[in-house]
C-alpha cells in the first residue's frame, strides 16, 4: 500500500476531480423522491439474498413508500431480459411482460417504476423507447395485453434504478442513519472504491436515463463519495464485465467473460482499489466469481472484494454482516474490508440456519461449489 | 453619406482590411475587443507550411495598420449598436457616448476554438496529460511557460511519446458539427514536425480519419513529416485512460491492418477544430445578416458574393465565414477592400 | 424442511469445476487479449528495421495508398492466403510490428511493377530485400529450407544447383570454344542455368553458334566463372553476394575482360546496376541487344523462313528495370516469315514469370503460379510459339506447359533458338 500522501498528491496531479464535476452534471435526470414501485430482480436473489432483501428494509427505515404489500410470488414476474438477450424470444413477448409489469404498477396507484437489475432497467427503458418510436405499437400491445391477462396499461412517468434512490437519498443516510463511513479506521484514509455501472443503465439512453452520462456516471461514485471514500478513475472502467447473457450463458463463449473481468482487473490493479461497487446483479456476479476462475487458471489473485450499492449500504448501516447483508455468499472474501471500516463480525455465524442452528450438510457443498467454499477455506483445486 | 468603414475584429484578417482599404484611400474604424492587436495569430509561434512566426506577421502588419493614417484602432472596445440603412449607419460602440457614421461595415471577428472537453471521451480537463493544440503551441513556443520544452503538465517530464489526434470537435454529428474544420490536419503534421525536429527520438503517432492537407505547400509539409519519421494511423482514437504515473492508454482500431490497437503515451495533443466565434449570433441579431446553419456568418451567392453579408453594406473577412489559412484570410481581405469601393463607387456622391 | 436432511442436487456435484468451467472436457481458458500494444514493439525488431535501413525516408513516406498491392501479379493468382499486400508490410515495419515469422515475405519477386507505379517513390523491392537480409543477417524469422540449400551451394561450389565447380564448362568443350584471353573482343557470361540445366543449355548452343556464324571474337570463363549473385542478394544474402562479386571481378579483371555478353537479364542487371558500387566499370549487353545490333550492322542475315505466330514475353529485368524492349522485337521481325504478334499486358505491364527474387530456388504450388496465367494469355493470342528470352522465364513455363490442362499446341523457345532456326546450316 502506497503512503496516504503521495498517492493522494500524484494522483490530484494526474486527475482533475473539479473537471469531472462538470462533465458529469450535463446529464442529469430527475428521481423521484417518494412512491417507488419495487421490482425485484431474478439473478439478485439468488445470487445475493441479502442484497434483495435489504431493499425494502432500507426504504422501510427511510419512510418511504413502496409497495410494501405486494406479494412477490403472485404478482412480479422476471422482466424476461434473459429470453430477450439470449435471442429465445421475440420482441412482443417482452413487451408483453413490461406492460404486465407497468400495468400492476399502475394498478396499485405508482407512477415510478423502481427496478433492481440493469438489465431490468435496460428493457424497460428499451420498451419505453419502442412505443415512441413506433407508432399503432401501443394499440397493438393493449389488445395483446387485454387478451393475455385482462390489463390495462399505460406508459409510466419514471422508469428509475434503485441505486438512483439510495443516490437520492444518500446524504440522509449518511447523516441521519449510518454508524461506519468508508475510512480506514487505523489511518484515516478514504477507501479506495472503483465503480463499475452496468452497461445498460448508462450506454443505452446516456443523456434520458442515467446520472452522469456515459462516460463518468455518477451514480455510484456519487455514493462513494457522499459516504467519504475516494472514487478512482482506471483505463478500463467503462469495460463491460463481459457477463451477457449470451457469453455467459453458453459454456463455449465463457472464455469470453473470464478475458473481459480479467482485462478490468488487469488495468485496476496498479490503483490499488479497496472495494468495487456495482449496481447490476449480473455484473457482481461474475466480477465475484471470474476472480477465482482467474486465480485457478492464471494463478493471478487479484481478490478485490465486490458489493452491489444496497449491500455496501447495509455494511455502514451497520446491519449484520452475516445475518442481513449476507456476504457469506461472496467468492472473494469481504472481510478484509470489513477489517478496514472497523465492523465488527463473527465468522463462526456465517453458515448458520434459521434460529441459528447448524446445517450438517452445509460443508460438502461448501467443499463441492467453489463459490465462497474452496476459496475461503483455502484449499487449492487440483 | 459618411465613408467611413467600421471594422469589427483587430486580427489579421481585420488589420488587412484597415491597410487595404488604407491603399484604396477609404477611412476605416479598427475596433478590437482585446487589449491587443492580432487575434489568435500572435500567440503562434510558427505558422504552417513554410514555418515562418506567427508573431513576427502580426507585428509587421500592426506596424502597417498603426502607420497607416486613414485607420483609427480602438482597443479594447465592442460595437454595441448599429441603426440605419446601409450607407447611413449609426454605430454605437460601448466606450464614448457618441454615434459614429459609418458607410459599410466589415465583420472579421474570427472563430473560436471548439472546447474539447465536450468530446467527453478524450477526458480533457480531466486527465492532465491530454492537452489541446492549442496548448502544445505554447509549449513549443520558446517564449513561452515552459521555454520550448515539451514537458508534460502533470509531472513536468520531458515527453518522448505524443499522441496528436484529428478530427476533435469537427466532422461530428453528435457535437451538432458535420463540417470540416480545414486547417487542423495541417497545423497539426506542422506540430509534429517541430516536435520532431527538437527531440528527433521522440515516437509520435498521428491518428486520423483522413489527411486533408489540401494547399499549396501542405502536401509537401505532410510528406516532410513522413520522412521525418512521425507515424501515421488511419483511425479514430476512440478513448482515452489515465495509468498511476499519468500516462494515457489510448484505444484505437488501425484501419489499414484491421487490428485493435492499445498504446501507453506521455502526452496527448488533441486537434481540436474550430467553431464560430461565440459573439457571432448576438453580432448578427445586431447587423440584422443571417448565419449559415453551421452557424458561421452567410454569404450573399456561395460562388460569386462569398464575402458580402446576406445584406447590402455589411462585409465578411477571415474565419468568420469558415476556417482558412492565413493568406486566404489575407487574400478574404483585400477582396473585402475591393467591394467596399465597389458598394461606395455605386452610391451617388454627396457633398457632406 | 428438517435441517438434517441433504437436498438431491447436492449428490450430482462431482468436482469443483462442474459449476460450468468445462467444455468437451477440457478447462475453458481466459480468452487473449488480441489487440496490438503500441510503443512497446520489440526493441530488437526496431533496432534491426532502423540497423537495415527499412525506417529510412523511402520507406517512411508510404502513404498507403494501395497501389503496389493491386498492381502487384500477385493479385491474379492467390488462392486461399491474401496474397503478397506490400502495403500492408510497408505499414507495419513503419510501426514496427513486422511479423518476420510470415511466408510472406518470401513471396515478392522483385519484379518491379509496384516501384513502376509508387506515386511516393517507394522503393519497395530493397525494402523486401531488406526484410530479408534481416532474416538472414540476426538468424530470425522463417527462411525457407530450398533456399538455404541454393544458398550453400553457391557458397561453396559457385552454383545453386550442387554441381560441382569443374564441370561448368565441360559441356562446352564439345563445341570447341576458346577460352577467353586477353584481346579477344568479348566475353560471354554463360550463367549458372546455361551451364548446368539441359534445356537451358540449348539456348546457350544456339547463341554460341549465331557467334561462330558471324565471326565474332569470342571466349568464355569456363570455371573461373561464378554465379552473378543477382538472386543471392535479392534472398538477403548480402555477405555471400559480395564475396560472389569478387571473385567474379577478380576473374574478369585478371583476363582483361572489357566487354561481356550475358544470356540471362539478371547477370546483366547485376553486372551493370550493381557491381559499379565495387569500383568497376563494365560494358555489358543482353545477348539480345548484340544480336540487333548485329542484326542493324548487316553482319547477321536470317535467309531461311519461319511461318510460325509468335507473341513474346517480355522479362522483368530486361524490360522494367532496364528498358530493354524493341531489341528482342527487332530479332524477331527481322526473320523472314515470322508473325509478332502482342500479348495484352505486354511490354512495362509484363507479368512477372514468379523466378525473381530467388523464387526461383523455391516451391510455388501449382494454382499460384505466375506463368499459368502468362501461359493463358499466350494461348488465347492464337500463337504457336511463346518467345523468352531469360532462362528462369524459359524454366518456368516448361514447367507450366506441363501442367496447364488444354488441348493447345504452343511451344516455348528462347529467342536465340528461333534466330539460329532461321539461319540455314550451310
Amino acid at each position: 500500500m502506497l503512503p496516504q500522501d503521495e498517492y493522494m498528491t500524484r494522483q490530484t496531479k494526474i486527475y482533475n476531480a473539479e473537471a469531472r464535476e462538470n462533465t458529469w452534471r450535463r446529464y442529469i435526470k430527475e428521481i423521484p423522491d417518494d412512491g417507488y414501485f419495487l421490482l425485484p430482480s431474478c439473478v439478485l436473489a439468488v445470487g445475493y439474498p441479502g442484497a434483495e432483501v435489504m431493499q425494502p428494509r432500507l426504504l422501510d427505515i427511510l419512510d418511504l413508500d413502496w409497495n410494501w404489500n405486494l406479494k412477490p410470488e403472485a404478482m412480479c414476474t422476471c422482466c424476461s431480459g434473459i429470453a430477450y438477450h439470449g435471442d429465445v424470444s421475440t420482441i412482443e413477448s417482452t413487451l408483453l411482460t413490461t406492460a404486465r409489469l407497468w400495468s400492476l404498477a399502475q394498478e396499485a396507484g405508482y407512477e415510478t417504476i423502481a427496478v433492481s437489475c440493469v438489465t431490468s432497467f435496460g428493457i424497460h427503458s428499451e420498451c419505453f423507447d419502442l412505443y415512441h418510436e413506433e407508432p399503432g405499437l401501443k394499440q397493438k400491445m393493449d389488445k395483446l395485453l387485454m387478451e393475455a391477462c385482462g390489463r390495462k396499461f399505460e406508459l409510466p412517468r419514471y422508469i428509475i434504478h434503485v441505486s438512483d434512490v439510495i443516490y437520492k437519498h444518500r446524504l440522509r443516510l449518511r447523516d441521519e442513519f449510518m454508524t461506519y463511513q468508508l475510512v480506514d479506521k487505523d489511518s484515516g484514509r478514504p477507501l479506495r472504491g472503483v465503480d463499475h455501472v452496468g452497461c445498460h443503465y448508462n450506454k443505452l439512453f446516456p443523456l434520458e436515463r442515467s446520472l452522469g452520462g456515459g462516460e463518468y456516471c455518477e451514480v455510484l461514485s456519487g455514493l462513494v463519495k457522499a459516504w467519504a471514500g475516494k472514487e478512482i478513475d482506471y483505463p478500463e472502467r467503462r469495460h463491460c464485465c463481459g457477463m451477457g447473457f449470451r457469453q455467459c450463458m453458453l459454456t463455449p463463449n465463457r472464455g469470453f467473460t473470464a478475458a473481459c473481468v480479467n482485462k478490468k482487473m488487469v488495468s485496476m490493479e496498479p490503483f490499488e482499489p479497496d472495494f468495487i461497487l456495482t449496481n447490476c446483479p449480473g455484473c457482481e456476479v461474475y466480477l465475484d466469481k471470474e476472480q477465482w476462475a482467474i486465480k485457478e487458471l492464471n494463478g493471478k489473485e487479484y481478490f478485490i472484494p465486490v458489493l452491489t450499492y444496497m449491500e455496501l449500504a447495509g455494511l455502514l448501516l451497520g446491519w449484520d454482516p452475516y445475518d442481513i447483508v449476507g456476504i457469506q455468499f461472496h467468492t472473494v472474501p469481504v472481510e478484509p474490508l470489513l477489517d478496514k471500516i472497523g465492523i465488527p463480525y463473527d465468522e463462526s455465524k456465517a453458515w448458520l440456519g434459521k434460529d441459528g442452528q447448524t446445517l450438517s450438510w452445509i460443508d460438502e457443498i461448501l467443499r463441492a461449489t467453489p463459490a465462497a467454499g474452496a476459496a475461503r477455506m483455502g484449499e487449492t483445486i487440483s | 453619406m459618411s465613408r467611413k468603414v467600421i471594422i469589427l475584429g483587430g486580427g489579421v484578417a481585420g488589420m488587412q482590411a484597415a491597410i487595404a482599404l488604407n491603399d484604396l484611400g477609404t477611412e476605416s474604424i479598427l475596433v478590437e475587443k482585446e487589449p491587443e492587436l492580432g487575434g489568435r495569430v500572435k500567440n503562434y509561434d510558427k505558422i504552417f507550411p513554410f514555418f515562418q512566426s506567427g508573431k513576427e506577421l502580426v507585428k509587421d502588419l500592426e506596424k502597417r495598420v498603426r502607420g497607416a493614417h486613414l485607420v483609427e484602432i480602438k482597443l479594447g472596445t465592442t460595437v454595441t449598436h448599429v441603426e440605419g440603412q446601409p450607407p447611413h449607419f449609426q454605430v454605437r460602440l460601448d466606450t464614448g457616448n457618441y454615434e459614429i457614421s459609418a458607410g459599410a461595415i466589415v465583420v472579421a471577428t474570427g472563430f473560436e476554438p471548439f472546447d474539447a472537453s465536450l468530446q467527453e471521451e478524450y477526458g480533457y480537463g480531466i486527465y492532465q496529460n491530454v492537452i489541446t493544440a492549442t496548448e502544445l503551441e505554447s509549449l513549443l513556443d520558446p517564449e513561452g511557460p515552459t521555454n520550448g520544452e515539451l514537458r508534460r503538465p502533470s509531472d513536468g517530464k520531458i515527453a518522448q511519446r505524443i499522441a496528436i489526434v484529428f478530427c476533435v470537435g469537427s466532422r461530428n454529428e453528435k457535437l451538432g458539427h458535420n463540417y470540416c474544420s480545414r486547417i487542423c490536419c495541417s497545423f497539426s503534421t506542422k506540430q509534429a514536425i517541430e516536435i520532431k525536429k527538437k527531440y528527433p527520438d521522440a515516437r509520435i503517432v498521428c491518428f486520423y480519419i483522413d489527411i486533408r492537407t489540401y494547399g499549396r505547400g501542405f502536401e509537401e509539409m505532410y510528406r516532410q513529416a513522413q520522412e521525418a519519421g512521425v507515424n501515421y494511423i488511419r483511425g479514430r482514437v476512440a478513448e482515452c485512460g489515465v495509468l498511476p504515473n499519468g500516462d494515457i492508454t489510448i484505444r484505437v482500431e488501425d484501419t489499414f491492418l484491421g487490428k485493435p490497437m492499445q498504446g501507453v503515451f506521455d502526452l496527448v495533443s488533441l486537434s481540436h477544430g474550430m467553431t464560430p466565434c461565440l459573439d457571432a449570433p448576438k453580432i448578427a441579431t445586431m447587423l440584422g445578416i443571417r448565419l449559415a446553419e453551421d452557424g458561421f456568418f452567410d454569404c450573399m451567392d456561395k460562388e460569386l458574393y462569398a464575402n458580402d453579408a446576406t445584406e447590402d453594406g455589411i462585409f465578411l473577412a477571415g474565419a468568420a465565414i469558415g476556417m482558412k489559412p492565413i493568406p486566404d484570410c489575407i487574400a478574404d481581405s483585400n477582396a473585402v477592400a475591393a467591394r467596399v469601393a465597389a458598394f461606395f463607387a455605386k452610391m451617388p456622391k454627396e457633398t457632406e | 424442511m428438517t435441517i438434517d436432511s441433504k437436498p438431491d442436487w447436492i449428490k450430482g456435484i462431482k468436482s469443483e469445476l462442474d459449476y460450468g468451467w468445462r467444455y468437451h472436457g477440457n478447462v475453458l481458458g481466459i480468452l487473449p487479449d488480441t489487440s496490438v500494444i503500441l510503443n512497446e514493439s520489440d526493441t530488437e525488431i526496431e533496432e534491426a528495421l532502423a540497423d537495415k535501413g527499412v525506417k529510412d525516408s523511402s520507406s517512411a513516406s508510404c502513404f498507403q495508398c494501395g497501389t503496389c498491392s493491386a498492381i502487384c501479379p500477385y493479385t491474379l493468382v492467390t488462392t486461399d492466403r491474401n496474397g503478397l499486400s506490400a502495403r500492408r508490410m510497408l505499414h507495419e515495419a513503419q510501426l514496427g510490428l513486422t511479423n518476420f515469422e510470415s511466408e510472406e515475405t518470401w513471396l515478392c519477386t522483385t519484379c518491379g511493377a509496384c516501384v513502376s507505379q509508387c506515386p511516393r517513390g517507394v522503393e519497395i523491392t530493397d525494402f523486401m530485400k531488406d526484410l530479408r537480409r534481416i532474416i538472414v543477417e540476426y538468424g530470425a524469422g522463417y527462411y525457407p529450407k530450398s533456399l538455404r540449400t541454393a544458398m550453400s551451394s553457391i557458397a561453396s561450389l559457385g552454383n545453386p544447383f550442387g554441381e560441382p565447380l569443374k564441370k561448368r564448362a565441360t559441356w562446352v568443350k564439345t563445341l570447341n570454344i576458346k577460352p577467353f584471353t586477353k584481346g579477344m573482343e568479348l566475353l560471354y557470361f554463360l550463367g549458372c542455368f546455361p551451364a548446368y540445366d539441359p534445356r537451358v543449355r540449348k539456348v546457350a548452343q544456339d547463341i554460341i553458334g549465331i557467334l561462330k556464324k558471324v565471326g565474332v571474337d569470342f571466349g568464355i570463363l569456363g570455371s573461373q566463372e561464378s554465379c552473378c549473385g543477382e538472386s543471392v542478394r535479392k534472398a538477403g544474402n548480402e555477405e555471400l553476394f559480395r564475396s560472389l562479386a569478387h571473385s567474379n571481378i577478380h576473374a574478369f579483371a585478371e583476363n582483361g575482360v572489357k566487354k561481356i555478353i550475358t544470356t540471362s537479364p539478371h547477370c546483366y542487371h547485376t553486372f551493370k546496376n550493381e557491381y559499379p558500387q565495387f569500383g568497376v566499370d563494365l560494358e555489358v549487353t543482353h545477348y539480345t541487344q548484340y544480336l540487333a545490333q548485329l542484326i542493324k550492322e548487316g553482319r547477321l542475315k536470317f535467309s531461311k523462313a519461319l511461318n510460325r505466330k509468335v507473341t513474346y514475353h517480355d522479362p522483368c529485368y530486361l524490360g522494367r528495370h532496364n528498358g530493354i524492349y524493341e531489341e528482342p522485337r527487332e530479332i524477331l521481325r527481322s526473320i523472314p516469315g515470322l508473325e509478332l504478334i502482342e500479348m495484352p499486358d505486354s511490354g512495362q505491364k509484363s507479368v512477372c514469370c514468379g523466378g525473381g527474387g530467388g523464387r526461383i530456388w523455391l516451391e510455388t504450388k501449382k494454382e499460384e503460379r505466375l506463368t499459368n496465367v502468362r501461359l493463358e494469355q499466350a494461348i488465347e493470342t492464337g500463337a504457336n510459339v511463346l518467345a523468352v528470352s531469360c532462362p528462369y522465364c524459359l524454366t518456368n513455363f516448361e514447367d507450366s506447359l506441363l501442367t496447364v490442362d488444354r488441348e493447345h499446341g504452343i511451344q516455348v523457345k528462347d529467342i536465340a533458338e528461333l534466330a539460329w532456326e532461321a539461319i540455314p546450316l550451310s
